[in-house]
């Protein structure tokens, strides 16, 4: 079986993104600290935040080959749009058999346990992107042992502002007694956390093929020594390095998104997250490099791929923590050999 | 090329203690923002007050305002600024390398006027050396110096000056004829000349030290002219080994290594070997560096064994940092209310510049290349 990519979505999602995310529509969004209204609104009427969600629950159906796609493009463009936590909450909603919510939505409780009790939240919720624009809230939560929905209005909290590296907006939601929406969930919240492991990996993929594009065609243009410093053999290196980090990155997202929707999957996202968060780190530093001085500029569009980087590679779980649970795998398996050569189908592991 | 293994004397000793102890009462924990090595914040009344101790411009003659020290000396005293993250920014270049620049290269009225101020850390100094399209190709530089009446006059743009801004004095390098190596001039330039624009360049981490110079029609008299027409590039390259062998070139992160370590030995199960290779390499590092000072201080220019040291410990800086971001087990924030961690969130921005100032890893590799087959 092999999980490809609808090619006319890939293009036609390309083109959005191009078009519509300029460096310019970037650096506005960070500015202001929100994201980018208007690609959202045209994204909206496209139905594109909806992909990924079944269409019996308000969504735009499609596979998470699809959606992955749609977030990697995304992050190509270094998209100040809250995609990936928008999905998660509506991918949430659905789950709990909620009616669909109008966006942009973001997401929580995906690091910490957050506990409702009956149909009031109190708690402090860390870092929550967007908060401030999204129409609402979806929490991953606990009420009496079980995995819930909890959905909180912005209205019933108060936020405390913080931004992130990459200057998207991470806000602390405080919720005091706050009313909140909250409905049983029909999957757990392992099957919550693999999902967002596998979009933050989409992410970070992405960002590594943009890195890789721009270093390769800032190096054909930059001139020293009277040639292009893409042809220097040492650039050339960081040039093949970036290739490298961004092909590897795109199979893994895609074979993950394939393992995920049939059933399981973890040991596939766990070992995706670890590869792109590592290819990520190590082409930001060739991308960094290649580029000199002027990479290291705001005026100049590395900086949104590589702080973004930096913000994405820990997002919800640490590098290390993630390593560690690949290793976990290794040492129950038969044998290494066999656990990365496992063939997957419906359900069996064989 | 082979570096000998050399310890700090008793007195060297005595003046690492000295340092320690007027610190401790200086800078006190939490009293001043905390920096990364060299990149440490700009106060120029700390600058003032560790000259004043005899600490800038240690190595110049005594006649003009310094110590007549050793590079060593001067190794000592500023690892411990280093390690504390202290606020070297305003004086930091000027007493690596234009201190010790005018010295070698100047006239008896330069070294009057300028190297008193450096040494009581008055003077900042920046290096005017990058142009738009000429970084690792520095001999490529078109900004131009014409003789006139009396002086020069100057046309260009000279981009990535850190700390312009705030500098007092710019040590250009320029072009004075066609001639590629031979055409080129350094001059100390007033940062207030008529004529002469800085403009901040916003960095990564959305600090304003980089800048961009533009001169229009700028006119310094001939007595800036530092050393002979058409010497700047060999003068340029003799400074070469006292800014890439130091310290600084491996102690960006010491502020934050030092609280890390003081964390994972808190932390059951920690991860001992990681901690255990680094601090070998921290180590390894400090002694090579110390060699270098010696060399300096026994008259030879030690250029390859700089180039040698700073591309391997700027890699080890960026290395420190990337596994310092992995164990704080999520991106530090670069709001936080904790010092270290803002520092930290710096740090993984400015990471990558470490190895590209003062020459990219990628020209020092030829640099030691070229090196070790002349030396063979
Ligand atoms: C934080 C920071 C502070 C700085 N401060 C100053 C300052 O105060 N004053 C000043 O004058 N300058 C300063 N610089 C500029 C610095 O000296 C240049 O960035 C550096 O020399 C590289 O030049 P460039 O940025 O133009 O890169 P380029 O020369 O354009 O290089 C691009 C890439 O090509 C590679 N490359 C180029 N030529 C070759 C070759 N022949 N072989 C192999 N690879 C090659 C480079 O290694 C790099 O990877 C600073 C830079 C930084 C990042």
């Amino acid at each position: 079986m092999t999980h490809e990519v609808d090619p006319d979505l890939r293009d036609m999602l390309e083109d959005f993104f191009a078009t519509e995310v300029t460096p310019v529509v970037v650096e506005e969004a960070e500015r202001a600290g929100t994201y980018a209204a208007d690609v959202w609104k045209k994204a909206e009427s496209l139905d594109l935040p909806w992909i990924g969600i079944d269409e019996e629950c308000g969504g735009a159906g499609g596979s998470l080959a699809d959606l992955v796609t749609l977030v990697a493009e995304a992050a190509r463009r270094a998209t100040p749009a809250p995609f990936v936590e928008h999905h998660l909450a509506a991918w949430l909603v659905a789950q709990a058999g909620l009616d669909r919510i109008e966006g942009p939505l973001t997401v929580s409780g995906l690091t910490e346990t957050v506990e409702v009790s009956g149909d009031r939240l109190t708690a402090t919720l860390p870092e929550v992107a967007f908060a401030g624009d999204a129409s609402a809230v979806v929490v991953l939560a606990k009420s009496e042992g079980a995995d819930v929905v909890a959905v909180l209005r912005p209205a019933g909290a108060t936020l405390e502002p913080h931004a992130d590296i990459d200057g998207t907006p991470v806000p602390t939601v405080v919720a005091s007694d706050a009313p909140v929406v909250v409905a049983p969930l029909s999957v757990t919240a392992e099957d919550v956390r693999r999902r967002a492991l596998l979009l933050r990996s989409a992410v970070l993929a992405g960002l590594t093929r943009a890195m890789f594009e721009l270093t390769q065609s800032y190096t054909a243009e930059r001139h020293q020594f009277g040639k292009p410093v893409g042809s220097f053999q040492s650039v050339q290196l960081h040039v093949v390095t970036l290739a490298q980090a961004a092909e590897m990155s795109q199979v893994c997202v895609d074979r993950a998104a394939g393992a995920l929707s049939i059933g399981g999957g973890e040991f596939e996202v766990l070992a995706t997250a670890a590869v792109t968060a590592q290819n990520a780190v190590q082409g930001a530093r060739s991308a960094h490099q290649a580029h000199g001085a002027i990479g290291m500029t705001r005026e100049y569009a590395l900086q949104f791929l590589t702080r973004r980087v930096q913000t994405w590679r820990q997002r919800w779980q640490s590098q290390s923590d993630v390593e560690d649970a690949v290793a976990g795998w290794a040492l129950e398996a038969p044998s290494l050999s066999g656990l990365i050569a496992r063939h997957r189908e419906e359900g069996v592991v064989a | 090329m082979r570096l000998t293994a050399t310890e700090l004397s008793p007195a060297e000793r005595a003046l690492k203690q000295e340092v320690r102890e007027w610190l401790d009462e200086r800078l006190p924990e939490g009293s001043y923002p905390l920096g990364l090595g060299m990149g440490g914040a700009v106060d120029p009344e700390f600058s003032r007050d560790l000259g004043a101790q005899g600490w800038i411009g240690m190595s110049l003659p005594s006649e003009y305002g310094g110590h007549g020290r050793t590079a060593v000396d001067r190794l000592v005293v500023v690892e411990e600024l280093l390690a504390r993250g202290a606020p070297v920014g305003y004086h930091w270049i000027a007493d690596r390398q234009f201190g010790p620049g005018i010295a070698a290269n100047g006239t008896e009225w330069q070294k009057e006027t300028f190297l008193p101020g450096i040494a009581s850390g008055e003077y900042s100094f920046s290096i005017g050396m990058s142009e738009p399209d000429s970084g690792s190709d520095l001999a490529s530089v078109r900004t131009r110096a014409e003789q006139v009446d009396g002086g020069w006059r100057i046309n260009g743009t000279k981009i990535w000056t850190t700390g312009a801004y705030t500098a007092t004095h710019i040590v250009a390098l320029l072009r004075t004829s066609e001639d590629r190596h031979r055409g080129m001039t350094q001059f100390i330039i007033d940062r207030h000349t008529p004529g002469l624009t800085v403009s901040p360049i916003e960095f990564i981490d959305g600090t304003k030290d980089f800048c961009e110079l533009s001169f229009v029609d700028v006119f310094v008299p001939d007595d800036r002219r530092l050393g002979e027409v058409g010497a700047g590039w060999s003068q340029n390259t003799g400074e070469l080994a006292l800014e890439r062998g130091g310290v600084d070139r491996w102690m960006s992160v010491m502020a934050l290594l030092d609280r890390w370590v003081r964390q994972e030995a808190q932390r059951p199960g920690g991860h001992a070997a990681e901690l255990g290779a680094l601090t070998a390499r921290a180590w390894a590092f400090r002694g090579m560096s110390l060699a270098v000072a010696r060399m300096v201080d026994a008259g030879q220019y030690p250029v390859t064994e700089a180039a040698l040291i700073k591309e391997m410990a700027t890699r080890f800086e960026q290395d420190c940092t990337d596994l310092m971001v992995r164990r704080w087990g999520r991106t530090p924030r670069p709001d936080s209310d904790d010092p270290y961690e803002r520092l930290l969130a710096t740090a993984v921005q400015v990471a990558p510049a470490w190895t590209i100032r003062g020459g990219t890893n990628e020209i020092l590799r030829s640099v030691i290349s070229k090196g070790l087959r002349k030396n063979a």
